[in-house]
């Protein structure tokens, strides 16, 4: 049980045998030291030792007696010697606490800070990245992507993912789904995060409902009647846990929709395993709608599959790519290698990963964050209990020269530092506990599975490892410093001044813990800088009051066919296609989006405006900054129009807007005009372009207002050539990490008309911005109400407040400006309070060599200066390496994060400035004390 | 001596032997000396006594010991306090100096107030 060196190590140095022979010699050594004494005060040596035995009473009789006694010791020592003598060592440790109650609260303090944060960044890490889904055995669930050189993950479109389906052999089941939004019109409308899937997606997930029925394959038919199962959170919030939901149909924004089953109440499903996304309260049957048969080499449906059993991701990899070169042969226009691109090939890839990989960045360098705060929390534990250690060497020097083993001395240490890491780890994982609880709240929806994170075993299991190493590697070097005593100056002079060697150690400590705080608060200023950038930086617009309605137009009714890409299209805009292209883009369907759409849109602004509240209604294609929608984007380039549009280099969204569109949402107009009445379908083309699009298209210094533009709206049809009229200032689109886009506002009335098969679904967006009076979200069953009664059949894609959608964007960047800044905020801490602690204990240890200074003539001033001058040069060593540091790290930070804003000399010279001026404050009273060393006492002290 | 005597010597003896240790580690015969030159020779008759009293204070953990090298050059056993022993030692005091008062105002005390 114990290792094989431990009995040697600790045994009991008085063996049975060597009993009786030591007390012969004690004894022996007590009547000659009698006699001797004896001799000296001049009695003759034959009385002198009859003395000493008359005194000491028969040795015979008091050596059996103390044997005796020994022997009792012995053996009850012998059970319980290593035990006593380690809880000696505990009890003596809390004793030393209980006189520096002081010293004992920093430790405790700086270790349970580290532990803290620790265990708080393990426990989220392990959640949001580690642990699985809770489905059962959720390794074998994979997610099932197209992928060429250029697109590694590629969702897919329906005709490839059937004959995908019908080719794999390595799985027990496989469901294509498609991520959506629907409303149920019952009770309160609420937009669901909907997931439509295959009915074999229960098998993929293996989680059945609990009440109903599963979607099941009969529902997986064409037209099929929809159904739907909820999640029980859903069922309970939507149909108050209503049992009769069970069966009943129900008007949803995407059709009438079956409720016929209900998910156990411990299931969620974050979007995670096939899709990086929201959470999904309903399962709707079908994500395949109208199309079934269109082939793309990209497509809609994101694909999951359980492995069967013995089967390896590898194996099913490798399966799959036969079946994804089959596929090319078969169909080498869309399937096969393109002049850019290789074909069209499959990878299966674990489910959990691959979603995890998109968010696991920001989390690796949390992590380490995280390490590098541990490293100067065991630094600082390090110096501080050093110098305690080195405090009472005068005391570890007598234990030393009464024959104290050095491991002795080591245990004694580590004991005492023992003590410090057990109660440092008690409030460390109870303040973790308190900020996994509290940090989710204050930053909510950033993060997925943020609100699931707990103390578990595991992390509980990980903090009581970080204890043990923060205790191991504080405790390490002032143990074996401690216990290098040296007798004779310790004991003669130990007291008085400080050699130049542990002086050396407490200040290397300090310097190594300033350099890592600066290397720390110097990255963690550059991400803060980055990250504060994102939060505030300025949407360009007022969100305040403004909903945003996102509708859908049904394409079978506002479109209608009108003909081929072959016949209508521009016949130079095929030309850069290789045959097998041009032949099936030129059978790709034309439709004509018309009167019906523009009407749909005029009418539901009259009835909008009616509604009491609103102050007035502008429409877009796309709301702004409504996330990940890069679908408007079209290459554009006003000088060289007649470039194919591949080979284009340059790139601007596309955005169709009402001419009260910038008023309503109150971007300012920087030059020109706004669109107005006048510029309707028949008059002359205009354009009203942003900031960012004079910047890469005009250079920034021409005035481009009346220049001529020419761009594509159906990338298949014949350039628009259009008029600047105005410059609006640049609004967010995608999200605050991303630079300002070159935007082109084209009035809604000049829409093209024509539109391909595969750009169709453009025009049918359409978003109403709705600026109230007061609180939007009051007005929203009205803004629905006066929708529906233009056309009731239209779905609604959300309706949401720009203000929430501002914020959703922010999410992420804010968590880990919060985190960022606590960390920061630390170590600055931690460095200021040993460097404090390092400079009192200097001080304290050289109040001898101080006085004598003092006496030679020394003045307070200049000896607080000196000391001053101490903490100075620590600072700016410490300060100097750190930044050193932290730009050689520098260029792993900028892998690690997108927009991650160039190294600012500003930002790390003030990084500089606040840690020099932390230090010199942590070094101010301990100067003062200097100061004020009285030269009598402090050479009388001793 | 009657029992209960001997244990208030032996309680004594273990009280003096810690004080005696307080100043730090001292060997078996520094520990006679002094407790012979504080008490006058009245507590420790036999310097043998000491011996055991030393195996059985160690035995309770408030005392410990080493061999070391005496000031003359021999080796000796010098004895040290635990912290237990420290421990002890304060309370021992504090009950000492509560017993002696104790007892120093009733055996001084006035007739009436006896009662």
């Amino acid at each position: 049980m114990l290792p094989p060196g431990f009995r040697r190590v600790f045994r009991n140095p008085f063996g049975p045998r060597a009993l009786r022979s030591e007390i012969e010699e004690e004894i022996a050594f007590h009547l000659h030291a009698k006699e001797r004494d004896l001799t000296e005060q001049g009695v003759e040596p034959d009385r002198a030792r009859r003395e000493a035995r008359r005194q000491f009473g028969s040795p015979e009789r008091w050596r059996r007696r103390a044997v005796a006694a020994a022997r009792r010791r012995e053996r009850r020592e012998r059970g319980v010697d290593a035990l006593g003598s380690y809880l000696q060592d505990l009890a003596g440790a809390l004793r030393h606490f209980r006189r520096r109650p002081g010293f004992a609260l920093f430790c405790v303090t700086i270790l349970s800070l580290g532990i803290a944060a620790g265990t708080a960044v393990f426990a989220v890490l392990d959640t949001v990245l580690f642990r699985p889904m809770p489905f059962p055995d959720p390794h074998r669930i994979v997610a099932v992507q197209g992928s060429t050189n250029r697109y590694p993950g590629l969702t897919v479109s329906p005709a490839n993912y059937f004959d995908w389906k019908a080719g794999q052999r390595s799985f027990s089941a496989m469901a294509a789904t498609r991520a959506t939004s629907v409303t149920l019109f019952t009770g309160s409308p609420e937009a669901l995060g909907t997931l439509a899937v295959e009915s074999d997606f229960f098998d993929v997930i293996g989680v059945h409902p609990t009440l109903g029925r599963r979607i099941l394959p009969e529902d997986d038919k064409p037209n099929a009647p929809r159904v739907a199962v909820v999640t029980h959170g859903a069922w309970r919030r939507i149909f108050a846990g209503d049992p009769d939901a069970l069966g009943r149909q129900v008007d949803g924004s995407a059709g009438p929709v079956t409720i016929v089953g209900v998910m156990p109440p411990d299931f969620r499903y974050l979007d995670v395993p096939f899709w990086g996304g929201p959470e999904r309260d309903l399962f709707l049957s079908d994500p395949f709608g109208s199309d079934r048969t269109s082939r793309t080499t990209g497509g809609y449906l994101w694909v999951g599959a359980r492995l069967m059993p013995g089967v390896s991701i590898e194996q099913a990899d490798a399966q799959m790519k036969d079946v994804a070169a089959r596929l090319a042969e078969e169909y080498p226009g869309i399937n096969g290698p393109s002049a850019d691109d290789s074909a069209l090939s499959i990878r299966v890839v674990d489910a959990h990963w691959d979603a995890v990989e998109l968010i696991a960045r920001p989390f690796l360098l949390m992590g380490v964050a995280t390490a590098l705060l541990l490293l100067v929390v065991c630094m600082n534990a390090a110096g501080v209990l050093l110098t305690w250690v080195l405090d009472r060497r005068r005391e570890l020097a007598v234990r030393a020269a009464l024959g104290a083993a050095r491991h002795r001395l080591i245990r004694q240490v580590m004991a005492e530092t023992g003590w410090l890491s057990v109660v440092g780890t008690a409030v460390g994982v109870g303040l973790a506990a308190l900020l996994v609880r509290v940090v989710p709240g204050l930053v909510p929806g950033s993060i997925p599975r943020l609100d699931e994170v707990a103390l578990d075993g595991r992390v509980l299991g990980g903090a009581l490892l970080f204890s043990l190493t923060l205790w191991l590697a504080s405790a390490a070097l002032p143990a074996i410093r401690g216990s290098k005593v040296n007798l004779s100056s310790s004991l003669k002079d130990g007291a008085r001044t400080i050699t130049p060697g542990r002086a050396w150690i407490g200040r290397t400590i300090i310097v190594g813990q300033l350099a890592l705080t600066c290397a720390l608060v110097a990255g963690a200023a550059r991400l803060i800088h980055t990250y504060s950038s994102l939060v505030q930086v300025h949407p360009g617009l007022d969100p305040a009051n403004t909903l945003a309605l996102h509708v859908r137009l049904p394409a079978d009714r506002y479109t209608e066919q009108v003909g081929s890409v072959g016949a209508l299209a521009a016949p130079d805009a095929l030309g850069h296609l290789n045959e097998a292209w041009q032949e099936q883009i030129g059978a790709t369907p034309v439709y004509r989006v018309g009167a019906e759409a523009a009407d749909f849109v005029r009418r539901v602004g009259e009835e909008l405006r009616k509604v009491p509240g609103i102050r007035s209604v502008a429409f877009a294609n796309e709301a702004p900054f409504s996330g990940g929608q890069i679908w408007g984007t079209l290459p554009f380039d006003p000088g060289t129009g007649g470039l194919p549009l591949a080979e284009r280099e340059k790139w601007a969204y596309l955005k169709w807007v009402s001419p009260n569109f910038f008023e309503t949402l109150q971007v300012p107009l920087l030059r020109g005009r706004v669109f107005g009445e006048t510029d309707g379908p028949g008059d002359p083309p205009v354009v009203i372009v942003n900031d960012a699009y004079v910047d890469t298209f005009f250079g920034g210094a021409v005035d481009p207002v009346g220049a001529a533009v020419r761009f594509p709206e159906d990338p298949y049809f014949p350039e628009k050539e259009a008029t600047v009229v105005g410059v609006v200032a640049n609004t967010l689109q995608q999200g605050p990490h991303q630079p300002f886009e070159p935007v082109l506002y084209v009035p809604l009335a000049q829409r093209a008309p024509l539109w391909n098969r595969y750009q169709r679904a453009f025009p049918l967006r359409s978003t109403f911005l709705i600026r109230t009076d007061g609180e939007p979200t009051v007005l929203a069953n009205d803004v629905r109400r006066a929708m529906w009664s233009v056309d009731p059949e239209v779905p609604v894609s959300y309706l949401r407040t720009l203000e929430d959608m501002l914020l959703e964007l922010s999410a992420e960047p804010r968590f880990f400006l919060f985190l960022l800044s606590g960390f920061a905020l630390v170590s600055l801490l931690l460095a200021a309070a040993g460097t404090f602690g390092l400079l009192v204990h200097d001080v304290q240890q050289r109040t001898h060599e101080i006085g004598v200074r003092r006496a030679l003539g020394a003045t307070s001033g200049s000896v607080t200066g000196r000391v001053l001058r101490e903490g100075a040069a620590l600072a700016v060593t410490g300060v100097a390496l750190g930044l050193a540091g932290a730009l050689a790290a520098g260029r792993t930070l900028a892998s690690l994060i997108v927009g991650l804003t160039d190294w600012s000399p500003v930002v790390q010279l003030l990084v500089a400035c606040v840690l020099v001026i932390t230090v010199l404050g942590a070094s101010w009273l301990p100067a003062r004390r200097a100061g004020g060393v009285d030269p009598l006492e402090a050479l009388r002290a001793d | 001596m009657s029992d209960s005597s001997l244990q208030l010597v032996r309680g004594t003896l273990d009280l003096l032997v810690l004080k005696a240790l307080s100043w730090g580690p001292r060997h078996g015969y520094a520990v006679s000396q002094w407790i012979k030159g504080v008490t006058e020779g009245a507590l420790l008759v036999e310097e043998g006594s000491l011996y055991p009293a030393l195996q059985r204070i160690q035995r309770k953990g408030w005392i410990r010991s080493r061999w070391g090298v005496s000031d003359t050059g021999r080796r000796a056993r010098f004895y040290e306090l635990t912290p237990v022993g420290e421990e002890r030692l304060a309370r021992e005091v504090r009950v000492w100096q509560r017993y002696t008062a104790a007892v120093e105002r009733a055996v001084s005390a006035p007739e009436w107030e006896v009662e």
